[in-house]
């Protein structure tokens, strides 16, 4: 599943049919959540990016080290 | 007494929904021409017979207030009157702010507030119907309003500006960059010897009348169109040939429409108000000759459209501002 990748934090609002959609998101990477029409309009504005997002880290599942060693950089 | 033209102001909030208008005016400013705003009452006379070969009646079916003026691009107020022209803002930054508008499906309403010598009025659920920003060399900028409401209100006292912008702060040309590409090639517009342009967004608004309300019920814009113009000193005729043939080296027309890309950047102290397209279709006419003599200028027209579902004009604005 693709994440969306902000460079900052941003906080907006877009207008619809159905009046203005609020939005604000911190730097970092978001997962959609039901606000996919605003992570849209982030996108089409040139907010945000989108990224491949990363597997979980479960204990129970294999972590690369290449991987571990990413994220604690 | 007589009213005195020159003591007019305009103000403008955003309504978080239609049907409530605001109270005070987050931003307001001067004007350069126009109005501070429109009454269009539709009457006419009743079609029908009598006994005379005169009508007898007149009648009146709408009355539509809104705005149509033209003022300078103040560092905070522009944001509003661009975020009401596009229909999407995004804010970053702690200070400056940078405001990213563009493209919505619809557009916010507003409520418009208009000072005329001691008089006071305003007009809500306005929806902009045009923008334009235009310059000439290093004239100051300046931006043509126009916008559609419902309801007029003709205030007993004057309304609170949160944000007074009427002290003559206002983008210009200069310190600012011009770039334009007519085919997209170099993926980045080019600085370009610019004398002078516009950008205008059109949103095809039209008033909703329903039957029983002498005022509109509603403002409801259509397809969105940008369109663009630029005056160029051109130091060989590539603009114009490219557009026409495909490339700046070939020798026959093309079938193929060529889309570039523009950017326009106007600076005001510290902040700064970029306009960009990066999907425009530009057409260019061939340059008179003059026997006077002097420098050509091609005069570049261009229709921005959307990029792959994007939008097709981002303006950037940086200020002190922190949201709208």
């Amino acid at each position: 599943m693709s994440a969306y990748k902000f460079d900052n934090a941003v906080k907006g609002e877009f207008a619809t049919s159905e009046g203005l959609v609020e939005f604000e998101y911190p730097a970092g990477e978001v997962m959609p959540k039901g606000d996919e029409d605003a992570l849209a309009f982030c996108l089409s504005a040139g907010v945000a990016s989108i990224v491949e997002s990363k597997p979980s880290s479960k204990k129970s599942e294999p972590v690369a080290v290449a991987d571990v060693t990413t994220e604690e950089n | 007494m007589a009213v005195q033209s020159a003591l007019a102001l305009v103000g403008a909030a955003k309504q978080s929904v239609k049907g409530t208008a605001g109270t005070t005016a987050t931003f307001g400013h001067g004007l350069t021409d126009g109005a501070i705003m429109t009454v269009e009452v539709d009457q006419s006379i009743e079609e029908h017979t009598s006994g005379t070969r005169a009508s007898g009646d007149v009648n009146r079916t709408a009355i539509t207030a809104g705005v149509d003026f033209t003022c300078r691009a103040h560092p905070k107020s522009i944001g509003l009157w661009s975020y009401g022209a596009l229909g999407g803002i995004a804010s970053t930054g702690a200070g400056p702010y940078t405001h990213t508008i563009t493209l919505g499906s619809d557009l916010p309403y507003l409520t418009t507030f208009g000072t005329l010598a001691g008089n006071y009025f305003k007009v809500q659920d306005v929806k902009v119907d045009s923008l334009a920003y235009k310059w000439n060399a290093n004239d100051p900028l300046e931006v043509s309003v126009a916008g559609m409401g419902t309801q007029l209100a003709i205030l007993a006292s004057n309304y609170t500006t949160t944000n007074d912008e009427s002290n003559a702060v206002y983008f210009t040309p200069v310190g600012g960059t011009f770039s334009v590409d007519v085919d997209g090639a170099s993926g980045t517009a080019a600085t370009a010897k610019i004398n002078g342009g516009e950008v205008s967004i059109a949103n095809n608004a039209d008033s909703v009348m329903v039957s029983g309300t002498i005022y509109p019920d509603d403002i409801v814009v259509g397809r969105q169109e940008v369109e663009c113009s630029f005056d160029v000193t051109p130091d060989d005729l590539n603009l114009w040939r490219t557009i026409v043939t495909g490339t700046s080296a070939a020798t026959s027309v093309s079938s193929a429409v060529l889309y570039g890309t523009f950017s326009m950047a106007f600076s005001n102290g510290t902040n700064t108000l970029t306009l960009a397209a990066t999907r425009v279709a530009f057409t260019c006419d061939f340059p008179d000759a003059d026997p006077a003599g002097g420098t050509i200028t091609l005069s570049l027209a261009g229709l921005a459209v959307s990029n792959a579902g994007a939008t097709p004009l981002t303006v950037t604005l940086v200020n002190s501002q922190a949201s709208y």
